[in-house]
């Protein structure tokens, strides 16, 4: 590293230039409605599966992992820029959150198939997890667009 | 006053702007950062190549629309070179600021 000297106003410059770009980069939180359903339906997809016998399981999954390709070629495409979910920031509580909420409607699902429910119950309890998952999309979305200063 | 220490590697006001898309996101495509930056394809290289022989970003190439296209994202090191650059030139304008307010 070579030491260099800045004046207070460059320096004022350079942090108003870093708060420009960053502004840049907030546009890719502004997703389009479809792209939250779309991750709802991939976690709604994962959650269905483990209420059904192994083959659905499958099935389910790799629909799931299908969709979730999509969406990566979608994101690259669209904005020429991927960000991983689990980043550093005020992003990763809402991150943490929905990783916990979809844990325990994993755990609520899998004990519901064991005890051998109606096949109605396990798709409600999908429908549950699009709702969430789709919340907290948009929340995740928020939080890193707020991040971003805009 | 203490000297601040500035990193030269990000001295560059378009080296500036790829750093902070880098330290935002986990890549970005060679396009995204010419259009961020607004500078000319081989300048983009050229800073893009600096910045990779200083260990601060890692190119990678994967195929999109059926075209081989260049990502960039920060390493380790690149990342907290950037914190450490942020934060010399916050102390920078925050010891400008508190002079001023002293007189």
């Amino acid at each position: 590293m070579i030491r260099e000297t800045m004046s207070p106003a460059e320096a004022r410059e350079a942090l108003d230039s870093v708060g420009a770009t960053r502004a840049q980069i907030a546009a890719v939180g502004l997703c389009p409605p479809w792209r939250h359903a779309a991750f709802g339906a991939v976690m709604s997809l994962l959650i269905l599966g483990l209420g059904f016998p192994l083959g659905v399981q499958v099935a389910c999954l790799c629909l799931a992992m299908g969709l979730m390709v999509v969406i990566v070629v979608h994101d690259r495409r669209r904005y020429g820029m991927f960000i991983n979910g689990y980043r550093r920031g005020e992003t990763r509580p809402v991150t943490a959150a929905l990783l916990v909420a979809m844990m325990a409607l994993i755990v609520v699902q899998i004990r519901l198939r064991e005890q051998g429910v109606e096949t109605w119950v396990p798709v409600a309890v999908a429908g549950v997890a699009f709702v969430v998952a789709v919340t907290g999309s948009v929340w995740w979305a928020r939080a890193f667009r707020r991040e971003l200063g805009t | 006053m203490t000297p601040i220490t500035l990193d030269s590697q990000l001295h560059a006001p378009a080296r500036l702007q790829i750093a902070t898309v880098l330290a935002n996101v986990n890549a970005a495509e060679f396009a995204k950062l010419r259009e961020i930056t607004g500078v000319s394809d081989s300048v983009l290289s050229k800073h893009l190549s600096a910045l990779v022989e200083a260990g601060y970003v890692r190119l990678t190439k994967s195929p999109l629309d059926g075209r081989q296209r260049t990502w960039a994202s920060f390493t380790r090191a690149g990342r907290q070179a950037f914190a450490a650059h942020m934060r010399a030139l916050q102390a920078l304008v925050a010891s400008a600021e508190q002079a001023m307010a002293a007189e």
